[in-house]
């Protein structure tokens, strides 16, 4: 398994090295300068041309390309072009807060999307299952922003349980930070918890009409472990599977809730840095995320191991 | 799963969605409503007796500072986040005149070439480096480095000297009235030396301003706490400061009325919800001008003809009153009307420059143009900008002239108008600084940054120097009405078209406000009451 | 109600059915596909139960441990009585504590009828832990036993084998090792042997006949006349929900007592070694929502009269034999010989 994990864990460096070529070479694509942006408001021509001098802006795009990723190589990712902070640092302050807010919506997607599902799956064609199809429908309808505009009016002006915006980073007040989470985690775990009810609900559907259920049955198990033990590791590869595309989904979704919520967060730095065309900080962020998501998908991979025995030969 | 490559693509694509969505910084939206709105709204508030001297003051604004270094910030609305921490040299009150700061008093030489500052004494840096000469002179000569983004707001600074412990001497090549304008903003910040030789002023400001930076996140956040050792106790009014960036304009709305802020900038749409919300609101000159800009070395903007027609296809009522809700000030003089520069006989100067298309036709015709042409303007997306754009093509459209739009990044148009020179005209939305000298610096002289056909009026050049020379605005406001009245005759390349205002939400309680003359939100002596 | 195989008094039955109707669901409306089933199951004792697909074989195995589909199909009336306990009347709770421990069920297909993840061991101790209350080491242990018992070779290594790992007869055999973990009284097994060739069938029906040395009764439902007659004791006959003939597998065979059971006799060429399928006998079975008010085998029945279209009752026809045909007693039919 170890060995496993560290082939898929090699694999990813050209991924890696793939994705950062190409969000290079898109960031080309931006228009805008940002030797202009850096050089102020009153600057003369000349004094932009020498910024991007200085900023090698005049080389070609390769080789700024080699030059990041050499940097990279080194484990430099470089200096914000505008704000003139380490990448590394930015980039470490923000990412506690959209991974806070991806867990936390990934957390709600799993405690409610799940039950939901079972309760749902375990009796098809019952009123819980309805009330559960209706739901799931509604939830994937609603935009993340509406939900969070609603939420912001109830919880946050009118009842003023919740705070309207904000961060509190857990290691600086653990109760302020929870606070702080659950209207924006609210607001982008809701879609996803109505796609993992509905992926849970199907996957539970097919699995308790196995045979190998009706066996826990007729073995006299408890309810308890005929589905906490039997119907969920077998529906797990589905549940799974629909519970790591969340973090795609939760990933876009903070972007727009960051900024509702005025977090700092990835989203926004991203945002900013697409602004103003600042390479080095658009290139952290596309690296960051795209090291989260393989790691994501490792870690679901190894899961569906354990899930499904039958995969652990490989 | 999910595809590591697709996601990266999600976030990129959500985050240049939200990217070209979004405001700038003090750009305003327009509204889609009729008639001026301006009404219920304050242009300053007195101080409330019985504030709270331990209270905390919190503002919302729309972007960040691109760093908390005055020399190499790269955004213009950077000062905001500057101003509690760093004293300047001068300080540019409400009402434009030039008051004390950290400089006591000023005299310039008999010719011009010089001005000598008088220094504050017993003013020390939050970091306890005591403020004299030495340090000004360290700040200014690191203004004026090549790094320095202020570096052209002191272009006429020769040499700074230390004529005593508490007296510098500023060796000019002339314009020494429009050097205090300068120092009066981020030019004239002075830092202390000491945190300049450490560094890292990035993200730790020293100045000596009333509040210390305490806290900054960034990206989120800047806190700051009362200085102790402050000259001028009485204007610390609040213990505490919290400056908080909220890009979103709703976000900014919510966080007031959940009591999260005492004030934040709303946009021009957004007054009359904060009003219906019980907010209070404060609109006043920014002054951001929407302006026309035409690059008159390429045909056919050289002809004079020309660009007075389009001068008077343009309606800037229409715009200023009807398209933006009455929070865009039509007028054709660059400056505000707060400003000494500003001709109050002139005033608007509709007259002037008046909405005539017929007249307009007639010239184009006259000028060999009589089914008139097509060119192409840049604006940017980034703020509302983009609709007066809209508002102009339509009304070129009545004199037969076809004005394409080209949506940029401010950053590109700055690339494709002022550098290259490829593009023929811009809508720009602009902010000049305290001191009018700075319009006609970047935008109208024939070396201006905006002024990619280096051609101007020669007798607007004789007379911007002349304008610079004297110190006295009572002496300098006659010049600059005579520059104004050569402007109208000449019809320069760049002409305004309104003057945005500047509109900001706060909750009761907040006291001691008044619209900074430069747009700039100068916190200084703001005041709130408990619970406010 | 007659007791068809009431016998041997002193051998007190293991499971006794009584007047069994079970209905269900169909687009026909609510239908009874299970209707006055009587049957006995002895200590020791094999019972076969036989039957054209359809008629009810796996309905009634299943009703006896409740696990049938509900809603869709459902007990209408009927005794299941497990010593004083009816089985179709016990709280859930109680039920479930008998199943697997008293009652115990195999079913057709080993190769999805153990959960493919989890070992062996693991789903053998379950049971264990459920019902004996074992820790996770002693399960373990006597899971490895169980295993050893139902002839796995290596039970050390196996107990840590997951179904996939084994093929199909050791996986039926896992399936039986964990029906037979507590000792049950009743084993209810249906087609254990279907999915299987030949030889590994040979091997599971003589595990099971093993079994029955230590008092466990069996229902072993299939489809297989030489595996009636060479592996049980009784035999019970069903037909479109009913039973229709009961009795000792060596008389029923030599001299069946219902025209139904002589069919599938007459259809099969020889019973020696040979394993057939129980054969067709010309016609259909009717849907259950057709079936006529008398004798249900009456249409294709080559002695059918008119006293067959009154309702007939299951009768005690002495020796441990009943039959549901009003002919009965005139007819002599063919069966045959061992
Ligand atoms: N879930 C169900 N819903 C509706 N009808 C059912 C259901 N299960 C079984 N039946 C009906 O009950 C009757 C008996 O079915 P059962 O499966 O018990 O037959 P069987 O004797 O086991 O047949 P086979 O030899 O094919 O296994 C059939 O008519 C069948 O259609
Ligand atoms: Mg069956």
């Amino acid at each position: 398994m170890a060995g496993y994990a560290v082939r898929r864990l090699l694999t990813a460096v050209p991924l890696l090295a793939l994705i950062g070529f190409g969000a290079f070479m898109l960031t080309f694509m931006i228009p805008g300068d940002v030797a202009a942006t850096i050089a102020g408001e009153s600057a003369t021509p000349q004094r932009i041309e020498e910024v991007r001098r200085q900023l090698g802006l005049d080389d070609s795009a390769l080789t700024q390309f080699g030059r990041w990723a050499g940097g990279v190589l080194q484990g430099d990712l470089g200096t914000s072009m505008i704000h003139r902070i380490a990448v590394t640092q930015m980039i470490g302050e923000r990412l506690g807060v959209t991974v806070s807010l991806v867990a936390f919506g990934l957390l709600i997607a799993v405690l409610v999307g799940v039950p939901a599902g079972l309760v749902a799956g375990l009796r098809p064609g019952r009123w819980t299952d309805r009330l559960v199809t209706v739901l799931t429908t509604l939830g994937l309808a609603v935009p993340a922003f509406w939900l969070a505009t609603i939420l912001i009016i109830v919880f946050a002006i009118n009842l003023g349980m919740l705070p309207a915006t904000g961060f509190v980073p857990i290691t600086e007040n653990p109760l302020r930070w929870l606070e702080s989470m659950i209207l924006p985690g609210l607001a982008i775990g809701a879609a996803s918890a109505a796609d993992v009810a509905r992926q849970s609900r199907s996957a539970v559907a097919e699995t308790v009409g196995r045979d190998h259920v009706r066996t826990s049955r007729a073995m006299g198990l408890r309810p308890r472990s005929v589905v906490g033990r039997h119907v969920l590791k077998n529906s797990g590869i589905p549940i799974v599977t629909v519970a790591s595309l969340q973090v795609e989904r939760l990933l876009g979704a903070a972007v727009v809730v960051e900024l509702m919520f005025a977090m700092p967060g990835l989203g926004q730095l991203t945002v900013s840095a697409v602004r103003a065309r600042d390479i080095p900080t658009i290139q952290g962020v596309v690296l960051t995320i795209a090291v989260v998501v393989i790691l994501v998908n490792l870690l679901v991979d190894l899961s569906y191991a354990w899930f499904n025995p039958r995969l652990r030969k490989r | 799963m999910a595809h590591p490559i697709r996601s990266a693509l999600a976030i990129a694509v959500s985050a240049a969605l939200v990217a070209a969505c979004g405001g700038g910084g003090g750009g305003g939206g327009g509204g889609g409503g009729k008639g001026p709105k301006a009404d219920g709204t304050v242009k300053n508030v007195p101080l409330a007796s019985g504030f709270d001297k331990d209270g905390e003051f919190s503002w919302g604004y729309t972007i960040e500072a691109s760093s908390l270094d005055p020399h190499r910030g790269t955004s213009g609305f950077d000062q905001n986040w500057l101003f509690p921490v760093y004293d300047r040299l001068v300080y540019a009150a409400p009402d434009g005149i030039l008051k004390p700061m950290l400089a006591t008093s000023w005299e310039a030489a008999e010719d011009g070439g010089s001005v000598t500052l008088k220094l504050r004494e017993g003013v020390t840096f939050h970091d306890g480096t005591p403020m004299d000469a030495a340090a000004v002179k360290t700040s200014l000569d690191r203004a004026r480095d090549d790094e320095s983004v202020v570096k052209s707001d002191l272009a006429t600074i020769q040499d700074v000297t230390v004529a005593d412990d508490h007296t510098v001497r500023l060796a000019l090549s002339g314009g020494a009235g429009a050097i205090l304008g300068a120092l009066a903003d981020r030019a004239g910040m002075i830092i202390s030396p000491a945190a300049i030789k450490k560094g890292g002023l990035d993200t730790h400001p020293v100045g000596a301003g009333p509040y210390t930076m305490v806290d900054h996140k960034q990206g989120d956040r800047v806190d700051y706490g009362r200085y102790g050792r402050y000259w001028d106790p009485s204007v610390q009014r609040v213990a505490k400061m919290t400056f908080r960036v909220m890009s979103d304009d709703q976000t900014r709305l919510n966080a007031l009325q959940a009591g999260e802020l005492s004030m934040a900038l709303i946009r021009q749409n957004q007054v009359e919800p904060a009003q219906r919300m019980g907010l209070n609101v404060l609109a006043g000159e920014s002054p951001t001008f929407y302006a026309f800009t035409v690059n008159n070395a390429r045909k056919p903007f050289g002809d004079r003809k020309v660009r007075l027609a389009l001068n008077l296809a343009i309606d800037r009522k229409a715009i200023g009153e009807g398209l933006l809700d009455g929070f865009c000030t039509p007028q054709i003089q660059p400056w505000p009307s707060t400003s000494w520069a500003y001709d109050e006989k002139l005033g608007a100067g509709l007259d002037k420059w008046p909405h005539d298309p017929a007249r307009a036709k007639k010239l184009l015709a006259e000028a060999g143009y009589p089914k008139g042409f097509t060119f192409t303007a840049l604006t940017s997306q980034t703020t509302g900008i983009a609709a007066v754009a809209e508002a102009v093509q339509a009304q070129f459209a009545k004199v037969g002239v076809t004005m394409k739009i080209k949506l940029v990044d401010a950053s590109q148009k700055t690339r494709m108008f002022d550098v290259e020179k490829s593009a023929d005209a811009a809508l720009i939305s602009y902010s000049p600084t305290p001191d009018p000298q700075g319009v006609l610096d970047r935008q109208l002289l024939p070396g201006a940054a905006g002024n990619p056909g280096r051609k101007a009026s020669d007798e607007v050049v004789r007379l911007a120097g002349e304008a610079g020379d004297a110190l006295d605005p009572d002496d300098r406001a006659p010049v600059f009405h005579k520059i104004m009245a050569e402007l109208i005759d000449y019809v320069p390349h760049s002409v305004p078209i309104c003057m945005q205002q500047r509109t900001e939400a706060f909750r009761d309680g907040v006291s001691g406000l008044a619209v900074n003359p430069a747009g700039s939100r100068d916190f200084r002596g703001v005041a709130v009451t408990k619970g406010g | 109600m007659p007791d068809p195989a009431n016998t041997e008094p002193s051998n007190a039955p293991a499971l006794t059915i009584e007047g069994l109707r079970i209905s269900a669901a169909t687009e026909h409306g609510r239908v009874d596909v299970v209707d006055d089933v009587h049957l006995t199951l002895r200590p020791g004792r094999i019972t076969g139960l036989a039957g054209e697909s359809g008629s009810g074989k796996t309905v009634t195995g299943l009703a006896v441990l409740r696990l049938l589909a509900e809603p869709t199909l459902r007990v209408e009336s009927g005794r299941i009585l497990l010593g004083d306990l009816d089985l179709a009347r016990l709280p859930r709770g109680e039920l479930r504590a008998l199943r697997g421990r008293r009652v115990s069920m195999v079913f057709q297909e080993p190769m999805t009828s153990l959960d493919p993840a989890f070992t062996v061991g693991t789903l053998i101790g379950e049971v264990l832990r459920r019902h004996l209350g074992m820790d996770r080491r002693a399960a373990r242990e006597r899971a490895v036993e169980l295993l050893d018992r139902v002839g796995i070779p290596e039970p050390e290594k196996r107990v840590d084998s997951f179904p996939f790992q084994l093929s199909g007869g050791m996986q039926q055999r896992v399936l039986i090792a964990m029906a037979v973990a507590c000792g049950p009284d009743v084993l209810i097994a249906d087609e254990p042997t279907t999915a299987l060739d030949v030889t590994v069938q040979a091997q599971i029906l003589r595990l099971l006949r093993s079994l029955t040395d230590d008092g466990m009764a069996v229902l072993l439902v299939t489809h297989d006349l030489g595996v009636l007659a060479e592996h049980c004791d009784d035999l019970v006959v069903m037909y479109a929900g009913q039973v229709v003939e009961t009795g000792p597998v060596d008389d029923v065979l030599a001299a069946p007592a219902h025209p139904y059971t002589a069919g599938l006799l007459a259809a099969v060429p020889s019973t020696a070694r040979r394993v057939e399928r129980l054969a067709t006998i010309p016609g259909t079975v009717p849907p259950p929502h057709l079936l006529p008010a008398g004798c249900r085998f009456v249409a294709r029945c080559p002695h059918a009269a008119p006293v067959c279209e009154e309702p007939v009752t299951l009768e005690d026809a002495g020796g441990g034999r009943s039959r549901r045909c009003a002919r009965a007693a005139e007819l002599d039919l063919e069966g045959v010989g061992r």
